[in-house]
């Protein structure tokens, strides 16, 4: 079974990079925004982890940073989805359907009979 | 693929911390600013709005950590740091750090000059594709380990046409020296003949020119292949070199190929190999070549074996070439050799533990504050290990380079039948070895004393007077670590007792003929003699020698001293050449005088005389060894014997006088039965010339080398040395690994001395409190010191019994390097028992001593 820490990370680079998808090129204040927002409050993305996360990313290639200006005019770093991004996330994608799936069959009433 | 390329990107981020700061900083800052701004829109007061972010945010130190980490690599950055505090630390303590680094830099640059010889001569294969599948046949023969197997012409051909392990097989005599005559004068050269596939099944190509083909040997053309070496002495390196003519014991040969300069098969004084000369390759039941195979991928040993059938051979064995190469003897002695120096090594590594041990203490204070502010063991033990490994690096760095000038003592002081003694060198794969080393030290010598030190109890050490304690912490290990030091020491002073005796009764045994003040050559006319031409050569330069003032004695025979020629013949009892045991003996052609010249006595009957030529019967003498073998319990003299292998057409010889055994190779164990024929009779191509001296051998040299050339030109003499350096050379190998083996005994002794003496010295100083309490309270000094020096005796003895239950395991390894000596002998034990008990004693003895003659008011106030 894996670290905690480690699943987190992993399910929050998944995160990052569909929102990223999703919304095109932001800012990592922006990025934090949106996970929230998309789980319903339910997770608070706390910068300590949000930007290694990122970071991490970075160096593996799945995403890239560039300069540039905030809405409210303040220079900030925006990071955008890379290629290898998008088909990393279209695999992980399909993954998490697969285990989802099976696990569902395990819960399902007409399991186990 | 994507963490290789992250942890590259984070090893290139080592460098750039200040502008990785700056920007987590950046994005940071910026992140706050924005949430601070939701919360102003909300509607909070500015303080209260940045507060809030703070909050929501998370810890901004750790984010910051948790990034600086993620953008670099944090376990290299931390060796880096305990790296650098570690020379911190080595610096300020030149005294001890240069000691470690010298007895590490020691014993490490010894192992590395050892190693490289061992792979050099042992592991690294030979020069040829495949060496796997070569193999050569061998004969099983206990009495004679090593030697082969050799295998007539007839029989050779019968097995390649039907073996089926084999893709190919080649035929080679291993020696059949000629004399090449030329505008440099006569020289007499190692040659081996071979059939045409010798170079392919051993896959070397020739540097120039080709291998004699198929068909050439068929016809017995005269076509030589030359070494490297000889091209380069008698053809100046022309390289127009192949086409050109060569006379070998008068025959014009053409040379067609050179061999490249590392090619030395069989022998590293081959200069020649021409095709098997057809006059040899008639008989079935002449067996003189060497069987060399390659075996078909996926052929086994045993299906080789079993094909030794054909030949009929099922007693040989077939062995891998590697394994042929390098002789038994030899291989057990550089294994024994690299044992004992890895020895050495662990003795240094022992006494440098101590060392670090001794130190603890001083760096507990150092350590306190370090744990006190959270650091955990493993960081503490982490730091200590990165103080070892540089220790053990600087001591590398610092072996390398004795290394380099302990090869070359090596190279120089080996005798040259060692192998390929010129590929050792310190290359790629020695150097590999040498860091390995250089990593495996500091965790033998470095990890018990860290572990020991950094268990340390904070409070204990921030109190000041803590009086020492009866047994100061760390005893137990100090103690294994001298009880070690000693066994390691008694292992290798036994193990050199042992070689030492060996070689000293090598030395005393009796040879069975005096070998003092005896100059000894050899000669070999050309081939095209007749035997009566042969007879004739051999009186006259006997006469002629004879004449020499100074010579007193003169005799030939046919070989003298170890060499892989000489002659075997079987010889039957019985009535016919068929019947009556059979029994094999060496057999020599001697001139009359020669038993007389080399001081072997007559036991019975008659030596040879002038009488016993062509024309009169066949007379034969006998060694005591060999009468007692074929007539056991009669007289031998008067007796008749047949060669089995039909000579004389079954003729029979008498036996006309019985002399005393020889033991000619160096290390026979018991004399080799042998029968002497007359030289009259039998005379040989080439034969040894004895020569007994009035004085120095030596001096003689010139003037018989003269007078042997005006004799015959077309002889040379060669091989000429005194019988006593024929001797030492045979013994040269015995002498190299008694004296190395015995200076690896002599450190180590010196070093469990230090050792023992450090650990003694060590505690008696610790325990300086409660012996000045003892002596002013009435003990005599010597009582009061006694406690220490029991447990120090203690701890030797154990050691001592330890290290000889070890050697008694160990020695029997190298049993077979012992002549007349058992690996168990007694004397040596005790002997070495003896030499660590008084090394303890006066080790233990020194501190005891200056403890007793300090003043007690010292130690009273120490504690």
């Amino acid at each position: 079974m894996a670290d905690k820490t480690d699943v987190w990370q992993g399910t929050l680079a998944l995160m990052v990079l569909k929102t990223l998808e999703t919304m095109g090129p932001q800012h990592g204040y922006g990025i934090a925004r949106r996970i929230e927002q998309i789980s319903g409050d339910q997770l608070s993305v706390n910068y300590g982890t949000l930007y290694p996360a990122l970071i991490k990313l970075q160096q593996e290639g799945y995403i890239s940073a560039q300069p540039g200006l905030s809405d409210n005019n303040r220079k900030a770093k925006f990071y955008s989805i890379t290629r290898a991004g998008r088909k990393h996330l279209a695999a992980e994608a399909r993954q998490w359907e697969q285990t989802t799936a099976i696990i569902a069959r395990f819960f399902s009433p007409a399991a186990g009979v | 693929m994507r963490r290789t390329r992250a942890f590259l990107i984070r090893l290139a981020g080592l460098f750039r911390h200040r502008q990785q700061d700056l920007e987590i900083a950046e994005e940071l800052e910026f992140h706050l600013a924005m949430q601070t701004e939701e919360n102003l829109r909300r509607g909070m007061a500015p303080e209260e709005a940045r507060r809030r972010a703070l909050i929501q945010a998370g810890g901004l130190e750790l984010a910051r950590e948790a990034c600086r980490e993620r953008l670099g690599l944090p376990w290299l950055e931390v060796l880096v740091q305990d790296l650098r505090y570690a020379a911190r630390v080595l610096r300020g303590n030149p005294g001890v750090t240069a000691v470690v680094v010298i007895t590490l830099a020691l014993g490490i640059g010894a192992n590395t000059a050892l190693f490289s010889l061992v792979d050099a001569v042992l592991i690294r294969s030979l020069p040829y594709t495949d060496t796997e599948r070569l193999v050569v046949l061998s004969d099983n023969n206990p009495g004679r380990p090593g030697r082969q197997s050799l295998v007539s012409y007839p029989n050779y051909r019968d097995w390649q046409r039907q073996t089926r392990a084999f893709t190919e097989m080649a035929l080679c005599v291993r020696n059949m020296p000629v004399t090449l005559a030329g505008a440099d004068g006569p020289e007499r050269v190692d040659a081996g003949r071979t059939s045409a596939n010798l170079f392919s099944v051993l896959g070397v190509r020739p540097l120039l020119g080709r291998a004699f083909t198929a068909e050439e040997e068929e016809k017995e053309q005269p076509v030589a292949v030359i070494s490297y070496s000889l091209w380069q002495r008698r053809f100046a390196g022309v390289p127009d070199v192949v086409g050109r003519t060569l006379s070998a014991d008068g025959q014009i040969a053409t040379v067609v190929g050179v061999m490249p300069p590392e090619f030395q098969f069989p022998f590293s004084t081959t200069q020649l190999w021409m095709p098997i000369p057809a006059g040899i390759r008639m008989a079935r039941s002449y067996a003189f070549g060497m069987v060399v195979g390659r075996m078909r991928p996926g052929a086994t040993l045993e299906q080789a074996q079993a094909e030794l059938e054909w030949i009929g051979r099922p007693e040989g064995k077939l062995i891998p070439l590697q394994q042929q190469i390098t002789a038994k003897p030899l291989r057990i002695a550089l294994w024994l050799l690299l044992g004992a120096v890895t020895f050495v090594l662990l003795i240094g590594c022992t006494n440098v533990a101590h060392l670090l041990l001794a130190r603890g203490p001083v760096r507990q204070g150092e350590l306190a504050v370090r744990i006190a502010l959270g650091a955990g063991r493993g960081r503490i033990v982490g730091q200590l290990m990165a103080e070892n490994l540089l220790l053990s690096a600087l001591a590398s760095l610092l072996g390398i380079p004795l290394a380099f000038g302990a090869v070359r003592a090596l190279v120089a002081l080996a005798p040259v039948e060692v192998p390929r003694l010129e590929t050792v060198a310190i290359d790629g794969r020695v150097l590999f070895f040498t860091l390995t080393l250089s990593l495996l030290c500091p965790l033998v010598f470095g990890l018990a004393p860290a572990w020991r030190t950094s268990k340390c109890d904070p409070h204990c050490v921030l109190k000041t007077g803590s009086r020492g304690a009866l047994k100061p912490p760390g005893w137990r290990l100090r103690g294994l670590l001298v009880i070690g030091e000693c066994a390691l020491a008694v292992v290798l002073l036994c193990g050199a007792g042992l070689m030492v005796r060996s070689l000293m009764r090598l030395n005393q045994a009796s040879l069975g003929y005096e070998p003092r003040n005896a100059l000894a050559f050899r000669v070999v006319m050309p081939a095209n003699r007749s035997l009566a031409e042969e007879a004739a050569f051999y009186r006259a330069s006997l006469d002629r020698l004879k004449t020499i003032p100074g010579v007193q004695r003169a005799g030939a025979v046919s070989f003298f001293l170890l060499n892989l020629s000489s002659t075997e013949a079987a010889i039957r009892t019985g009535a016919t050449d068929k019947a009556g045991r059979c029994d094999s003996a060496v057999e020599d052609s001697v001139s009359p005088d020669l038993l007389v010249t080399l001081g072997v006595p007559l036991r019975l009957g008659r030596s040879f005389s002038a009488e016993d030529n062509e024309a009169s019967p066949p007379v034969a003498l006998a060694s005591e060894s060999l009468a007692r073998r074929c007539w056991p319990g009669e007289a031998a003299v008067g007796k008749q014997f047949r060669f089995a292998d039909g000579r004389l057409n079954g003729r029979p010889v008498r036996v006309v006088g019985i002399v005393g055994d020889m033991r000619r190779t160096g290390m026979e164990h018991q004399a080799a039965p042998r029968v002497y024929l007359p030289l009259a009779q039998w005379p040989t191509r080439g034969a040894d010339f004895i020569l007994r001296t009035q004085g120095d051998p030596l001096r003689l040299a010139s003037t018989v080398r003269h007078e042997m050339a005006s004799l015959d030109p077309a002889a040379p003499v060669y091989r000429l040395s005194t019988l006593k350096q024929r001797l030492a050379g045979e013994l040269a190998l015995q002498r190299f690994e008694t004296l190395l083996l015995t200076l690896f005994a002599a450190v180590a002794l010196f070093l469990a001395g230090i050792g023992i003496y450090g650990v003694m010295h060590y505690s008696v100083a610790q325990r300086s409190h409660e012996i000045g309490l003892r002596v002013a309270l009435g003990a005599s000094a010597r009582a009061a010191v006694a406690p220490v020096m029991r447990q120090g005796l203690l701890l030797a003895s154990a050691g001592l019994l330890l290290g000889a239950a070890g050697a008694l395991l160990l020695t029997r390894l190298f049993a077979a390097l012992l002549f007349d000596v058992t690996a168990t002998d007694p004397v040596t034990f005790a002997l070495a028992a003896v030499l660590i008990g008084a090394t303890a004693g006066m080790a233990c003895l020194i501190p005891a001593w200056r403890a007793i003659s300090s003043d007690p008011m010292r130690g009273l106030r120490n504690g």
